[in-house]
């Protein structure tokens, strides 16, 4: 998967189908570093 | 949509402008969670910066997070910033993709900024600027797509077909400044996609390109659409080690 995989914000991208990802605007950003992030639990 | 996307206070910015805002396409910077700065954070800094090329991937890199940093300061490092290095999180956040609305709109239109606040009340700047703020946010604000770090590790890989100059019959400047494309040299990796005669924009970095553990090497743009309209958040947890490139 390349760099353009990740950045697409296509719905229908099939390389993303199998990657866990969230999109979020700038105040959920926000949010998501002032706080754990449920992505970073292992 | 757009694949371009303003970000602000950036050392190439104009100084002209006072949010000195240059649109790039991706941009890198490197957040850290830690309290205090090791040779491993910075070195991971270094790395980030270098693996992905003029700095120019947002890569938020959680650096091995763990249960006692939970309540520690982001500290976002960034090379091209004119904000301090390093800068908190949110003040970096807010300050660099938008204003404390959250939304992608220069610092200077915060509300409190407007001129016209000396002649309106606060509650029609407010309203004034939401307004406005809504309207530049539909027309040029970013999306953040986070990715645990263990996925974008795993699947990530550049051949640097992105760093080739569009090909041009009778411009001849430019050459591969290694000389050594296709030739297997031990110092220069080339893209799998270029061949001798191809010209880079910029020279390319000496170390291998990024590939997947399955050895696959994609062009960094071929999957371009115009429904792009994020920069790459990529959430890091893995330690340093799993940055190298397989070999």
């Amino acid at each position: 998967m390349n760099l353009m995989d990740f950045v697409s914000m296509s719905a229908d991208n099939a390389a993303l189908k199998h990657v866990h990802t969230r999109v979020m605007d700038l105040a959920q950003l926000i949010k998501f570093v002032q706080s754990p992030s449920p992505l970073d639990q292992s | 949509m757009s694949q371009a996307v303003a970000v602000f206070q950036q050392r190439t910015g104009s100084d002209d402008d006072p949010d000195h805002t240059v649109v790039w396409d991706y941009h890198g910077i490197a957040p850290l969670w830690r309290r205090a700065l090791c040779t491993s954070a910075m070195c991971m800094i270094t790395r980030c910066a270098v693996l992905l090329g003029h700095a120019t991937v947002i890569l938020i890199a959680k650096s091995q997070r763990s249960s006692a940093d939970t309540k520690a300061v982001a500290m976002v490092y960034d090379l091209d910033t004119r904000l301090h290095f390093p800068t908190e999180a949110t003040d970096y956040l807010k300050k660099t993709f938008g204003t404390t609305t959250g939304q992608a709109v220069p610092p200077r239109f915060a509300p409190y900024d407007l001129p016209a606040r000396r002649l309106l009340s606060v509650r029609v700047v407010h309203a004034y600027t939401s307004v406005y703020c809504c309207v530049l946010a539909w027309l040029c604000g970013s999306l953040f797509r986070v990715v645990p770090a263990r996925e974008y590790l795993a699947h990530f890989a550049s051949d640097r077909s992105h760093m080739l100059a569009v090909p041009c019959d009778d411009d001849d400047d430019h050459h591969d400044p290694n000389g050594a494309a296709g030739t297997g040299s031990a110092d220069v990796q080339t893209p799998a996609v270029a061949a001798a005669e191809q010209k880079w924009t910029a020279p390319p970095p000496k170390y291998d390109c990024i590939r997947t553990k399955g050895n696959v090497a994609y062009g960094l743009w071929n999957a371009l659409s115009l429904s792009n309209h994020t920069r790459l958040i990529a959430v890091c947890s893995a330690p340093l080690p799993l940055f190298k490139t397989p070999r």
